[in-house]
């Protein structure tokens, strides 16, 4: 193995459209506190044990928003 | 085509004192005007110029199509001749790094940045894609010309362009970005955040009848006069600047182009990923 390694082996992952842009919450301190303390216990209970390793709030939010009050409300 | 060498005219510590300073033609002891390659004294290569190369039309293109990039900024650290914590209106120092207010742009694509954290396109790239694709010619034209040069810069950067996803390579080239300055005299800096086995790629358009800008290299008292259609590969992470505008109207302009590999881009994942990524980094599980 070379000290410096200069090549990069061709990128052949498709390419992909994906746009990312964010929506800005306001809170209080204590609010904010409190939103991810009720956050992170929604996460326990609606996801497993795997689903926490990725789970973020971002997802959280759109899957409860969804679950019940999206089109597709179980 | 003339092949020069230069001795060093400032020591590095004399270099290090001028960073962020405006210099004059005064540290010029060579113009170039004329197709010319210099090296140091030790045979590394400083710059390679060339006159008339780039056809005008073509440059046209890349002006009327990125000029919309532009906008007034404080981004631009030590090329702008200050860096430092912005103050706020309350008189308390933030942490985010400033420079000083000029007008630049940037086209392409950016890694995660302490503002954005995320790799993306530009804001320009994405408000304006139309434009940003009418462009292209003019950075392939320019990556052509490297590749022809600069043949062994070309490939290490081509190397890794290649390597990177190429949601964030501006497409059949080494680049990744470019930047586009209006009027914007550089004071004197390294430049930083680019590829550091590659090479400038530097074009200038101009309007009017106007002097001076030359494009300085200070510690080798070399200055370079790029006017319309000419190119210059430089080493820019020596010390550099441009000096100043002489007879400057209202109604003159003066554009310059760096095109560029930045340095982290080949850290970039798809942007699927790069979404999943931030979501976590900025919100997941186990940071709550």
């Amino acid at each position: 193995m070379k000290l410096f390694e200069y090549e990069f082996p061709k990128n052949e992952e498709p390419k992909d459209d994906t746009e990312i842009t964010n929506a800005l919450l306001y809170f209080t301190h204590a609010n904010r506190d409190k939103f991810k303390k009720l956050c992170k216990k929604g996460m326990e209970v609606e996801y497993n044990k795997e689903e926490l390793k990725t789970a973020n709030i971002s997802d959280f939010l759109l899957y409860i928003l969804n679950k019940n009050y999206g089109e597709d409300k179980i | 085509m003339e092949k020069i060498k230069f001795k060093r005219v400032l020591t590095e510590q004399q270099g290090h004192e001028l960073a962020k300073k405006h210099i004059g033609e005064e540290y010029i002891k060579t113009l170039i005007t004329n197709d010319a390659d210099g090296y140091d004294m030790y045979g590394n290569l400083l710059f390679k110029f060339r006159k008339n190369v780039i056809p005008i039309d073509i440059l046209k293109a890349g002006v009327d199509n990125f000029k919309d990039s532009i906008e007034w900024t404080e981004s631009r650290g030590a090329a702008s001749g200050f860096s430092g914590k912005r103050t706020r209106a309350d008189g308390s120092i933030s942490n985010t790094s400033v420079g000083a207010k000029v007008e630049s742009g940037v086209v392409g694509f950016m890694d995660k940045s302490a503002m954005i954290r995320y790799c993306r396109k530009t804001a320009f790239t994405k408000k304006y894609f139309d434009n940003y694709q009418e462009g292209l010619p003019f950075v392939k034209f320019v990556d052509e010309q490297y590749k022809k040069l600069c043949p062994e810069y070309y490939n290490r950067q081509k190397n890794i362009a290649e390597g990177t996803n190429q949601n964030y390579v501006i497409p059949d080239t080494s680049f990744t970005t470019v930047t586009v300055n209006k009027n914007f005299r550089t004071a004197v800096h390294k430049d930083a955040g680019d590829f550091s086995e590659g090479f400038g790629n530097l074009v200038v358009y101009r309007e009017g009848d106007w002097g001076g800008g030359y494009f300085i290299l200070p510690e080798y008292g070399v200055g370079i006069d790029l006017k319309n259609t000419d190119i210059l590969f430089v080493d820019v992470h020596k010390y550099h600047c441009n000096t100043g505008f002489t007879n400057f109207t209202d109604d003159c302009l003066r554009v310059s182009f760096v095109l560029y590999y930045r340095e982290y881009m080949y850290k970039c994942k798809a942007p699927k990923d790069e979404l999943l990524r931030v979501k976590i980094d900025q919100g997941g599980y186990h940071r709550l």
